[in-house]
Parts: C-alpha cells; sequence; structure tokens
C-alpha cells in the first residue's frame, strides 16, 4: 500500500485523458484514433456489404436497417462511409510518409552541405511551391488518369517541396548550434551529424506541419475524388460520395450531408491535433 | 498559455473562411433568384427556354456547325422535313420527283413563301443555298454533299438536284438541321454570292433573331411572313444556363419554362421534384436513341460469341428501366429502338434477362469459376473487363455503370469501371480503342439507322469499324445504302438488325425518353420527332387563368 500516491494515480489519469499533455491536441487525436478504429473494424461492423447494390432499395431513408439511408443504388450509406475511411484516411497518411522520406533529407542534405547541390534543390522547390497546390495535382491527375496510385503520385509530388524548405531552413540554423559543433569536434561523421543530432531538432516542427497538411490532403484528395479524379467507382470514397450526392440536394440531402461531415469530423481533429501539438512542442509558425 | 491561445486559434477560422463565403454566395444567389421570378409576369406572351449553351445566332450559316443545332430549324426551314419513324414530309417542296436511277432529285418549291425580309423564296434562293454546300470537303461525311453533281433551275418555283450515285438517305440528309437548309441570299455579303461572307441569319422558318447577347440569351420574335401556322406567343428566349442544377432551380421558381431534350438536359435525380411541381409538368415521348455497351473485340475473350451472348444475357434491362431509372425509358431489346425508321419488333429482339443461361454460355466458352471467388476464370486467367465512360454530357451512365458491373458479377464477370473525362473519352472510342467495354449512345431521329450505322459499324479494307464490325455486315450495310425501294430497304435491315443481334455485336442497355419540364401557365406542349426540333414551339400557348 506504500505505493499508494494520489499524484502518481492522477498523473496516470492523466496520461490518458491528456496523453501529449494538451488537451486541444489530445482531443484530436482521440478523435483520429477513434476513425482509424472504426476504420479497421469496418468489414465487421458495416451492417451491409458497401458495395452491394440493390436497386428496388434505393434512395430509402434512415431506418433500423439502414441507420443512414440508401444511395441512389440502393446502397448502405451509414457501411460506405465507414468502409470509406480506409481510402479517405491511408491515403493522406500514406502520402505524408512519402512526402516525409522524400522531403526531410533532401532539405537535410541541402542545408547542411550548402554550395551547387543547395542551389538545384532549392531551384526545383521554388518552381514547385510557386504552384497552387491543388491546381498542379489536377494538372497531374488529368495527365496520368484517375486511379489511386495516381493521385499518391500527384499528391506527394506537388507537397513534398513545402517540407524539403522548412526542413533545410532547420538545418541552417541548427548545424550552427554549439551542440552540433561541439559533436563534430569529436570527430563524429556527416551522416552520424545529420542524423543524430539535425534531424531530432526538425522532428516536432515537421510534426507540427505534417498533422496540418495531412488534413489539408484529405480535402484535397477528397476534392480530386469529387472532380471524378479519384478512386475507380464503385469503392466508397468519401469524396466521390460528396459528387454522386450532390444531384440529390433537394430530395435526399443526407446524401451530400453523411460525407461531407465525415470529412469535416476527420478535417477538424487534423487541425486540433496539429494546433495542439503546436502550443504543446513550443513550435512557432 | 490560454491567451497564447486565443491569438493562435485564428489558423482554423482562417481555414473555414472559403466556406463562409460559399454560404454567403448561395444565400445571395438563392435571394437574386427569388427577386427574377417575382418580376417575371410581363405583359407579351412570352415563353424562356433553357439551352445549356450559346445558340450561336450571330454565326449561325445554314451551311455551317457553329450554332446550337436546334436554333437552326427556329429559322431556316429545309426542303423536307422528317416526320415519325423517318416519314420524309414536305416542307418549302411541296413534292418531289425522284428519277427510276435514284440520282435526280426534282422538287417543286410553294409558291406562297417569302424570307424574313422581305427576299421572294423560289429556285434560284434554293440554288444559292446549294452552291454553299455543294461538295465543300467539310460536308463529305454527308453523301448528299459529297455526291452531287448539279443544281439546275426549271423555272420559277422547280429546281433539280443530281448526284454521282443513288443514294437512300438524301431526302432525310436534306432535313438535318445543318447544313442543307435554305438560308436567304440577301443573308450574305455580297447578296447572292454562294462563297459570299455571313452577315445575318435569314430564313424562311417560323421565328426571326430579335435580341442576342452572347452567353446570356437569344430572343426569338415570329416571323411575320412566315408561311405556316401562326404562333400563338411573342416572344421564345433562350436563355443560357449551362449548369444542370441550376435549370432544376430556375423552372422550380418558374425563371424558365421549358428545359429539357437535347437542348439543356434536365438530371434524372430531379425528376421527382419537377414532376407534379407547384409549377411545373414534364412532357415526356419515346426517344429514338439508346444507351448500349460498345464491345471491342481487341479483347480475346469478347471476340468470343459466347461471351458476347453472355454479356447480353447477364443484363438486366428491364431493372435498369424500372428501378435505376424510374421508367424514365423503356427496357432496350436490339441496339436502336423501334421508334426509328425500318426497326420493328420483329427485328429487333435482343436478349432477355437470364444469368443462367449467361453462366452456361461462359461454362461452354471454357470460363468456369474453379477456385471459387466468385470470378470465372480460363488458363488461370480471370475475365475482367474495363468499362470506359464519361459524365460530364451524361451524369447518368454513372449509375448505369455500376449497376452493370453489379449484374455481370453475380454471373462471373469482374468489371472495372474507368471515368474518363470527356476528351480522353472520346479519345478512347474514336481513336485508340483502350477499353473492354465502354458505354455511348446511339444518334437519333433523322441519322437512324444509317449514319449511325456506317459511323460506328461500317469496316472497310482500309480503316476497321470503330465500334465492332464484319465484312458481312459491311456488306449489308452497303446493299441497305444502294436500296432503290423501301420493301428492299426492310429487308435489308431486317438482316443487318438480326446479324448484329445473332453476333451480340453491342449490348443494348437502355431506350431514355424525351423528358421536358414545362412550366403550368404552358399549354399545347407538342413535342417534335427530332431531337433539333424538340418541341414545335409555334403552337405553345399560355393559360390565360394565371
Amino acid at each position: 500500500m506504500r505505493n499508494f500516491n494520489i499524484q502518481r494515480i492522477r498523473k496516470m489519469a492523466g496520461a490518458i485523458g491528456n496523453p501529449l499533455g494538451n488537451k486541444i491536441a489530445s482531443s484530436g487525436l482521440y478523435i483520429l484514433l477513434m476513425v482509424i478504429v472504426v476504420g479497421i473494424l469496418a468489414p465487421m461492423i458495416a451492417p451491409h456489404d458497401p458495395l452491394a447494390v440493390n436497386l428496388t432499395a434505393k434512395l430509402l431513408p434512415p431506418s433500423l436497417e439502414y441507420p443512414l439511408g440508401t444511395d441512389q443504388m440502393g446502397r448502405c450509406v451509414f457501411s460506405r462511409i465507414i468502409s470509406g475511411t480506409m481510402a479517405s484516411l491511408v491515403m493522406p497518411l500514406t502520402a505524408m510518409a512519402l512526402i516525409l522520406l522524400i522531403g526531410m533529407p533532401l532539405g537535410v542534405i541541402a542545408g547542411y552541405y550548402g554550395g551547387v547541390f543547395d542551389r538545384i534543390i532549392m531551384v526545383v522547390v521554388n518552381t514547385m511551391l510557386s504552384f497552387p497546390n491543388l491546381l498542379l495535382a489536377i494538372v497531374l491527375t488529368g495527365f496520368l488518369g484517375p486511379g489511386t496510385l495516381h493521385i499518391l503520385l500527384a499528391v506527394v509530388a506537388v507537397w513534398w517541396a513545402k517540407y524539403t524548405r522548412i526542413v533545410r531552413g532547420m538545418t541552417l540554423s541548427l548545424k550552427e548550434k554549439p551542440y552540433v559543433k561541439a559533436s563534430r569536434g569529436c570527430g563524429s561523421s556527416d551522416v552520424w551529424l545529420m542524423f543524430r543530432h539535425i534531424v531530432p531538432g526538425t522532428v516536432p516542427t515537421v510534426l507540427v506541419f505534417s498533422a496540418l497538411d495531412v488534413g489539408r490532403m484529405i480535402l484535397a484528395i477528397s476534392g480530386l475524388a469529387f472532380l471524378g479524379l479519384g478512386v475507380a467507382p464503385p469503392s466508397p470514397e468519401w469524396g466521390a460520395m460528396l459528387s454522386d450526392g450532390r444531384h440529390y440536394l433537394q430530395t435526399a440531402p443526407r446524401l451530400l450531408l453523411s460525407p461531407g461531415l465525415a470529412i469535416l469530423l476527420v478535417m477538424a481533429a487534423c487541425n486540433l491535433l496539429g494546433e495542439g501539438l503546436r502550443d504543446a512542442l513550443d513550435v512557432k509558425r | 498559455m490560454r491567451i497564447k491561445n486565443a491569438v493562435r486559434y485564428k489558423a482554423p477560422i482562417e481555414m473555414l473562411k472559403p466556406w463562409f463565403i460559399l454560404m454567403l454566395a448561395v444565400i445571395v444567389i438563392a435571394g437574386c433568384a427569388k427577386e427574377s421570378s417575382e418580376a417575371a409576369p410581363s405583359e407579351a406572351k412570352q415563353i424562356t427556354v433553357a439551352s445549356s449553351t450559346d445558340s450561336g445566332i450571330n454565326r449561325l450559316d445554314a451551311a455551317s456547325y457553329e450554332g446550337m443545332m436546334q436554333a437552326y430549324p427556329l429559322i431556316y426551314d429545309s426542303l423536307v422535313e422528317y416526320g415519325e419513324k423517318g416519314e420524309i414530309q414536305p416542307a418549302l417542296a411541296e413534292s418531289w420527283d425522284i428519277s427510276p436511277d435514284g440520282k435526280e432529285y426534282t422538287f417543286h418549291l410553294r409558291k406562297d413563301v417569302q424570307f424574313s425580309d422581305g427576299t421572294p423564296f423560289n429556285a434560284e434562293a434554293v440554288k444559292f443555298s446549294v452552291d454553299r454546300w455543294a461538295n465543300k470537303p467539310e460536308h463529305d461525311w454527308l453523301l448528299t454533299s459529297k455526291n452531287l453533281k448539279s443544281v439546275e433551275v426549271i423555272d420559277e418555283f422547280t429546281v433539280k438536284l443530281t448526284f454521282t450515285k443513288h443514294y437512300y438517305m438524301t431526302l432525310a440528309e436534306l432535313s438535318y438541321p445543318r447544313p442543307f437548309r435554305i438560308m436567304s441570299p440577301t443573308s450574305v455579303e455580297p447578296a447572292g454570292d454562294p462563297e459570299g461572307k455571313f452577315v445575318k441569319a435569314i430564313g424562311t422558318a417560323a421565328w426571326v433573331q430579335a435580341e442576342y447577347i452572347q452567353d446570356v440569351q437569344t430572343v426569338f420574335t415570329p416571323n411575320s411572313t412566315y408561311w405556316g401556322d401562326k404562333s400563338g406567343i411573342d416572344k421564345l428566349t433562350f436563355k443560357v444556363v449551362p449548369d444542370s442544377q441550376s435549370r432544376v432551380l430556375a423552372a422550380q421558381n418558374g425563371t424558365i419554362d421549358i428545359a429539357g431534350g437535347e437542348v439543356s438536359k434536365i438530371p434524372l435525380e430531379s425528376l421527382s421534384l419537377l414532376k407534379n411541381g407547384e409549377k411545373t409538368k414534364l412532357a415526356t415521348q419515346k426517344g429514338t436513341a439508346s444507351y448500349f455497351l460498345v464491345v471491342n473485340d481487341a479483347n480475346k475473350a469478347i471476340a468470343d460469341k459466347k461471351v458476347r451472348q453472355a454479356i447480353n444475357y447477364a443484363v438486366d434491362k428491364q431493372s435498369i428501366a424500372r428501378d435505376l431509372f424510374d421508367g424514365t425509358g423503356s427496357p432496350a431489346t436490339g441496339i436502336l429502338p423501334t421508334t426509328n425508321a425500318y426497326v420493328s419488333e420483329d427485328n429487333n429482339k435482343g436478349y432477355s434477362y437470364n444469368p443462367g443461361m449467361a453462366k452456361q454460355l461462359l461454362n461452354e466458352a471454357g470460363w468456369k469459376d474453379a477456385n471459387g471467388d466468385g470470378t470465372v476464370e480460363k488458363e488461370g486467367e480471370n475475365l475482367v473487363f474495363s468499362l470506359v465512360l464519361q459524365t460530364e454530357e451524361y451524369p447518368e451512365w454513372k449509375p448505369l455503370a455500376e449497376a452493370v458491373q453489379d449484374q455481370l458479377s453475380k454471373v462471373g464477370i469482374q468489371v472495372e469501371l474507368k471515368v474518363l473525362e470527356q476528351a480522353s473519352y472520346y479519345d478512347a472510342l474514336w481513336k485508340n480503342k483502350d477499353y473492354d467495354l465502354l458505354i455511348y449512345r446511339t444518334y437519333a431521329d433523322a441519322f437512324n439507322p444509317l449514319s449511325f450505322l456506317m459511323a460506328l459499324f461500317y469496316k472497310t479494307n482500309e480503316a476497321p469499324a470503330v465500334a465492332f464490325g464484319t465484312e458481312q455486315l459491311s456488306s449489308l450495310i452497303d446493299r441497305a445504302a444502294a436500296t432503290l425501294t423501301d420493301e428492299e430497304r426492310f429487308k435489308a435491315y431486317n438482316d443487318i438488325f438480326q446479324l448484329m443481334n445473332e453476333e451480340a455485336m453491342s449490348v443494348p442497355l437502355f431506350y431514355p425518353d424525351d423528358l421536358f419540364v414545362v412550366n403550368n401557365r404552358i399549354s399545347d406542349v407538342q413535342l417534335g420527332a427530332t431531337t433539333f426540333r424538340p418541341i414545335v414551339w409555334e403552337k405553345l400557348r399560355l393559360d390565360e387563368q394565371r
């Protein structure tokens, strides 16, 4: 009983309710986690097959059997929304991972070595940044043709430059820090310096930016799907569902509202997480 | 910490800004719409029609392809008009004689006709119009122009066209919205010069141009010198409304009186709102076009007749017409609906819905589902087809494709949908054949069946058919084109349709109706026989009570 310590319990409770030490960030994280869990469990909890067409049961209002009603093909909207979670969430997260894999090393190398290499990379980066993101993505998918992989490529291609730029800027200042210089004085190699000392220094900032950007990416990918450049039908995807539903704005607005609210929820969660992390990690914009 | 947060919260609000602006815009637009509807009643009897594109009246040379198709017949008459089921009716020509070899057409013109500017209508005027289109390369797709040898003025009201070859479609082609309609010699500068520069659309038809604002609206008023029945209204306005949802809203609040057909398609999803709306009703008739699947025999599986037949058996045409499209058309049987010339119940049987038969045929062709994954396979390869479609012009093709995908999956054929944007879609169809199945529509009315068959199913030594062609089919089409009598033509088309059916050269899906939404204050809505004369505008009347 000696271990009984009210403070410790309080701390543990706090860790569960507020794992990031910031209530805003934690609420965002919890919403995201919840959505991801629902997405993973979708095949088990979906009341119907999200692809099963039943033309005799189309455009039904919400009922016990169909919690959010059915769409124009008689498919269960609720099942489609939760099954669409993976497509709508996994794609942006994968894209983000790829972007970081490309953007961060390039930024660190450019900032660390400088010189011609730096200049070449920065020319490319600045060129990329001078185009509006979504517009360039539309052009690219239009050129590559619709499809999951193409969307992924397009989003990565237009987004990586921002991270190269951020990381390069931070590397420039980090490499002048006394602890980096000290380590170099001790004879550390360039690779060791970059990965042991500089990259960790950039992580908080990159984390905040990427949390915010995942939200934007969800919106961008849904936007592309809305324009018909997304995943092939009939796979459920929120943007595509929104696009199909807009014809029923007057007769069955829930076809528009359900995917719209799903996007809103995830977007809001990403923003909360990003904003919260920024405060928690005290990263300046 | 708290105070800091307050400042930093700006970001999410900033992200919401576009939404606020959007909402504001919606409110403002909604407000505008209401105001204009209240201002609608006016002194003159006027009817407003929505069109999805600009009429192009300032470039509406009768021998051009510049304007909206439906605008040509408003201004210009043709020598003969196309009636129901391809019956050719007199128009500017009261009667006509065709020489026994089918090469000479003598037209006897009406004597009571004037162009809207007072220019007399006579054989010379017809010769002017004919000279303007004859043998021009841009009209080579129409044999009437390509094969024209000479045009002669016999007397003031008789004109003779001589062709190098007999072609039975000549009269039907003359009824097309363009380029064969009769235009006044004063429409060009210098007047009467067939090579002259087009200045103003002047014709003999029921309407004249009154006011035109490009991409906004075109106003027509009745032609006071028109030879036919007097119009029941004073003004006919074509208002450009490119977005289909806006057309629905405008029809609901009475800003526009008529929308639909090929002039301005109305989305099928909104029909239930408009059917017995507060201000609107629907006017429909059986259409002459059909939606069907083009099959690409470059795919080895599709090259097998049994697989093509299986696809036909697997599609539930009844359910598509009844459940998917809510009865706004009829279930398809053959490639063309019987509203077309030379198409009858007998030569248009099609395939019934019989998934059991489909599975059996697939089995016979060697496609079996041995591994139980729900898809049939042969030599270890699954039967997977791509299905290409576009949604810009035909948004209803997406649910249609999804329904077909679902139905084919039930007999073990896996379909991958590829929604392409309009230009790549047409490239796939006309140029690179990058599809296994593709949703397309047949042509309508006067272009059926010959122009349509020629365009899609005709194979020459140099070029393969666009859709699906065999030597046998091409020779049958040649035979039909060369027939001299209606009887021979019926026989030729019987053979064609039976061959296409037996070989399952396409997969007919749906016969859409011609649909129009009409304001309740309009009576006497008489739908036309063609998509380019969708409504007999002159006959429209306004109900006085309202």
